[in-house]
């Protein structure tokens, strides 16, 4: 049976073109119903476009439709990809320029702090309308999110509905592909244990063919200028703006623009597995005037300009794919695809995922979601170690967490109080004086009230 | 048989003066054995005087003692006080004057914070060899301990030893005189649920007159200000509070309570969870409310006592000695510390119910059963127990955890003369945690390093 893959969000220039990409290239997918929903019809018809010319010079089996109607998307879905932005760049604005006001900055604003709560507030309701629809519609289908904040999203779903799901994101496989050019190793190569929440997952352990991996990394922090001009190994195929996600050209970029992890690594033992811009919302004490908000330590902060920029990009790049014959078979790093292999042909495989925590985050509450390594195959999603964290990081994640907790509550409630709570909770927005975290909420949640239908 | 009652740190003038004064005014501990310890020889004979005087003029059996030599101190004690500071201000004013430096004013710095880690740091090692010496002498005694950071201290014993160990403060005394002045009520009308640690125990539920709809009725004054403003309360503040005077009548007013004791009352407008400690304590645990936007706390009329205050509190002991040694009879004004309260009900049998700080044993929910919780206690001649157990709600409960957890920590690194566990502690506790990364690790060595000769444990 051909699986019936819907996207919800299908028009994002941004994420959608490389999964398309992912799955074309996947065989066991040859045959797949693709379904693109979007609540704005004008993307959807070049993402059908490029799917059906790629289908045509691959020559696969594989359908695509379109629709602006979510409950016609998902009638009969098996996956339920969402990618999502309630508001897009105009609503993610405030989410940085008022904390900005109030002597916060954010690095990207999309997990945690200020941002991160006021986004989860915005997309949540709109997962829980997909998952209502979805309880009707295709009461057995997985969700597969890969929308930011992607725990608290995640978590609502499992908190609130009664359907399966899993957030995927892309940040461990950022880590991986890093560190098996500073260890001249193959991407495969590594293997590892983690456990966190996303965009804080940390690394456990590392091996690099069964050898200590951390070892070899102590080694190269103890002596950077040992590394001199060493240039990185760029395994074939990969362009040049691989290097540009890794760091750079030579194993010293790589260190210098991994500061941030490698310096909590030195300091409690263990990896964060997710870029710096990322970490720094999670440890604030990064994220100070002192380092110029971030920039001593590697850091630049997204902003939205940057964001509108990659946007043009996004599209111009799906022009270029559509205009040529040639598929990349580059896989993108998104797990999706590969995911939904593992799943229909029974092969099970290793990911990185977002799921509740059912024992494989011994340091977290249960039921929480936490991110860890997990194994697909037909039955379903399996958690797959019990890693263990040095206390300091264990403390931190169960203080974010309570955080998160307390977000989903808010979401689900549209209490404004329990918005300040959460506000509170969390450290990067908690850090400002006591009023000012309720002003800036308030601010927050008038700008974006339209947005926020729960508190209306 | 009068009950054996052994004072470390008996040269002290804040605590032996009140705590003889106390036990003269507790007819069950009138004929009491009371021996002093203290390494100031001088400060220690001065007391053992005040004591023999005090027993003359009132014609008790009180017998009191001075012992230099710790372990004979400690020998046939019943209970032992410990009431010390290693260091004194020589070693405080680093707890405060350095993390001044980095942009942190801790209001007191005496319980948790970079101050209060520190402290803790000092006397967690004294206090165990007490321990240990109690351990070796007098195994059955309660040591009743009230030395800053209470729980961190208590909770080293507990963690360390097999000794027997109570944490008494006042704190809770203050709360119940402003919730008096609220319920026109006496102070011992008003009975809480206590769940927390030491310098924020948090009340969660609260009786006064054997009513317990009393937060109903203080959320409905709160929300009434005018009327706040209108209701006298029975006793003045002392000058010494330092209140500031904000309703327009020309009495104190309810208001007046609810005004200076700002921070109390919004978390538990907000949370429904009623701090017990007074404002300069409970915002060391949420130094939101200590920032440069609200002018470090004065906005929410915190009061700072730095070292100016440290320093004042102790001219104020000795002019308390003076005046009472002068004094042609003894005080008969209770000292508003609970030793003396809580030994009557110990000598005595009979149940009495005070604030206390123990091994938590399940009684807060939020936190593990080794923690030292403060809660409240019956005390009698079985010993000392908790009484109610309770959940701290929400963001509170979440607070006290973390707090708790660097408390722990705090204690690990005290044993093991760990600096890189200091460091986690300074990480982890809400205050420090608001500098930069690494100016969280240059204070922590700054403070090691200025106070290095009072931590042996932390020696090559």
């Amino acid at each position: 049976m051909a699986p019936r893959i819907v996207i919800i969000g299908g028009g994002s220039y941004q994420w959608v073109p490389k999964l398309l990409v992912d799955l074309v290239n996947t065989p066991s997918l040859a045959r797949a119903e693709l379904v693109l929903q979007d609540i704005d019809p004008a993307p959807l018809e070049p993402m059908a476009d490029f799917v059906k010319h790629v289908v045509g010079v691959k020559g696969l089996g594989m359908t695509v439709s379109t629709t602006t109607d979510q409950r016609v998307a998902l009638a009969g879905a098996d996956y339920v990809v969402v990618t999502i932005s309630t508001g897009g760049f105009e609503s993610m604005r405030f989410d940085l320029e008022i904390p900005e006001r109030h002597g916060i900055k954010q690095s990207v604003g999309d997990s945690v702090g200020p941002g991160g709560v006021m986004r989860a507030l915005r997309n949540i309701p709109v997962l829980v309308g997909i998952a209502r629809d979805m309880e009707e519609l295709c009461p057995d289908a997985w969700m597969l999110n890969i929308t930011n904040p992607m725990t608290t999203l995640c978590r609502s779903m499992t908190h609130e509905t009664s359907i399966k799901t899993v957030g995927l994101c892309h940040e461990i496989a950022g880590a991986q592909f890093a560190l098996s050019l500073l260890l001249d190793a193959s991407f495969l190569d590594l293997d590892f244990e983690l456990v966190g929440v996303n965009h804080l997952p940390i690394f456990t352990s590392l091996r690099v063919n069964g050898e200590d991996a951390f070892e070899q990394l102590r080694a190269l922090l103890a002596d950077p200028d040992g590394l001199g001009d060493q240039p990185v190994n760029l395994p074939a195929g990969l362009g040049e703006e691989a290097l540009a996600l890794a760091g750079g050209v030579r194993k010293r970029d790589i260190l210098d623009h991994h500061k941030v992890k490698f310096a909590l690594f030195e300091r409690f033992g263990v990896l964060p597995g997710a870029g710096d811009r990322h970490l720094v919302e999670f440890f604030p004490g990064f994220l100070t005037e002192e380092s110029e908000w971030g920039k001593r330590w590697g850091v630049k902060l997204t902003t939205i300009a940057d964001r509108e920029g990659d946007a043009g990009g996004h599209k111009d790049a799906l022009a270029k794919m559509r205009a040529s014959d040639e598929v990349s078979r580059m896989p993108s790093g998104e797990m999706v695809a590969p995911m939904i292999d593992a799943f229909v042909r029974d092969r099970p495989h290793a990911f990185p995922l977002n799921l509740p925590n059912t024992g494989q985050a011994p340091d977290l509450p249960p039921d929480v979601v936490v991110e860890a390594m997990c194994t697909a195959d037909a039955a379903g999603l399996h958690p797959r170690d019990q890693a263990r964290l040095p206390p300091m990081l264990a403390e931190w994640l169960r203080r974010i967490s309570a955080a998160q907790e307390a977000t989903v509550a808010a979401a689900l409630s549209g209490d404004r109080e329990k918005v300040v709570e959460a506000m509170l909770l969390d450290p990067l927005a908690g850090r400002i004086d006591f009023d000012h975290v309720e002003q800036m909420t308030d601010e927050m949640l008038a700008a974006t009230a339209r947005w926020l239908p729960q508190f209306a | 048989m009068g009950a054996n009652i052994t004072v470390v740190g008996g040269g002290s003038y804040h605590w032996a003066p009140r705590l003889l004064a106390d036990f003269a005014n507790t007819s069950s501990l009138n004929d009491a054995h009371v021996v002093l310890h203290d390494l100031d020889a001088e400060r220690m004979m001065l007391m053992q005087d005040l004591g023999a005087e005090i027993a003359k003029r009132r014609g008790i059996a009180l017998k009191v003692e001075a012992e230099g030599d710790r372990r004979r101190a400690l020998e046939g004690a019943e209970y032992v006080i410990s009431a010390f500071s290693v260091g004194g201000f020589d070693s405080m004013q680093h707890d405060i004057e350095i993390p001044q430096r980095y942009g942190i004013r801790q209001p007191i710095g005496d319980s948790v914070g970079p101050g209060g880690i520190m402290r803790a740091l000092r006397s967690i090692p004294v206090l165990l060899d007490i321990a240990r010496d109690i351990e070796s002498v007098a195994p059955d005694a309660w040591l009743i301990n009230v030395t800053n950071p209470l729980t961190a201290l208590c909770r080293s014993v507990t963690r360390e030893t097999n000794v027997k160990t109570v944490g008494l403060c006042n704190e809770w005394v203050g709360c119940s005189w402003i919730l008096s002045l609220l319920f026109d009520s006496g102070m011992n009308e008003v009975d809480p649920i206590l769940g927390g640690v030491n310098h924020y125990p948090l009340a969660t539920a609260l009786k006064v007159k054997g009513e317990d709809d009393a937060f109903v009725r203080l959320h409905a004054l709160l929300n009434d200000p005018e009327r706040a403003a209108r209701e006298p309360i029975w006793m003045d503040p002392p000058e010494k509070a330092g209140w500031v005077k904000v309703s327009p009548a020309e009495y104190w007013t309810k208001l007046d309570v609810i005004e200076n004791n700002k921070v109390r009352f919004e978390l538990f407008r907000r949370f429904g969870v009623l701090v017990g400690s007074g404002d300069h304590h409970s915002v060391e645990f949420m130094p939101g409310f200590v920032q440069p936007a609200n002018d470090y706390g004065s906005d929410w009329r915190v009061h700072h006592y730095g070292m100016k205050g440290h320093r004042a509190d102790a001219a104020d002991d000795v002019e308390y000695y003076e005046e009472m040694r002068d004094a042609p009879d003894v005080t008969r004004m209770p000292s508003g510390e609970l030793v003396a309260q809580m030994l009557d009900g110990m000598v005595t049998g009979k149940p009495t119910h005070l604030p206390v700080n123990l091994p938590n044993d399940g009684n807060v929910t939020n936190l593990d059963d080794d923690a030292v919780v403060e809660i409240m206690g019956i005390a009698d001649d079985t010993g000392i127990r908790g009484r109610d157990k309770t959940t701290v709600p929400g963001i509170m409960g979440e607070f006290l955890r973390r707090i708790n957890v660097v408390q722990e920590w705090t204690v690990e690194a005290a044993v093991a003369g760990d600096r890189e566990l200091v460091l986690e502690a300074m990480l982890a506790d809400p205050i420090a945690a608001q500098l930069p990364y690494e100016k969280i690790i240059e204070m922590t060595d700054d403070m090691l390093g200025a106070t290095a000769r009072w931590l042996p444990q932390f020696d090559g």
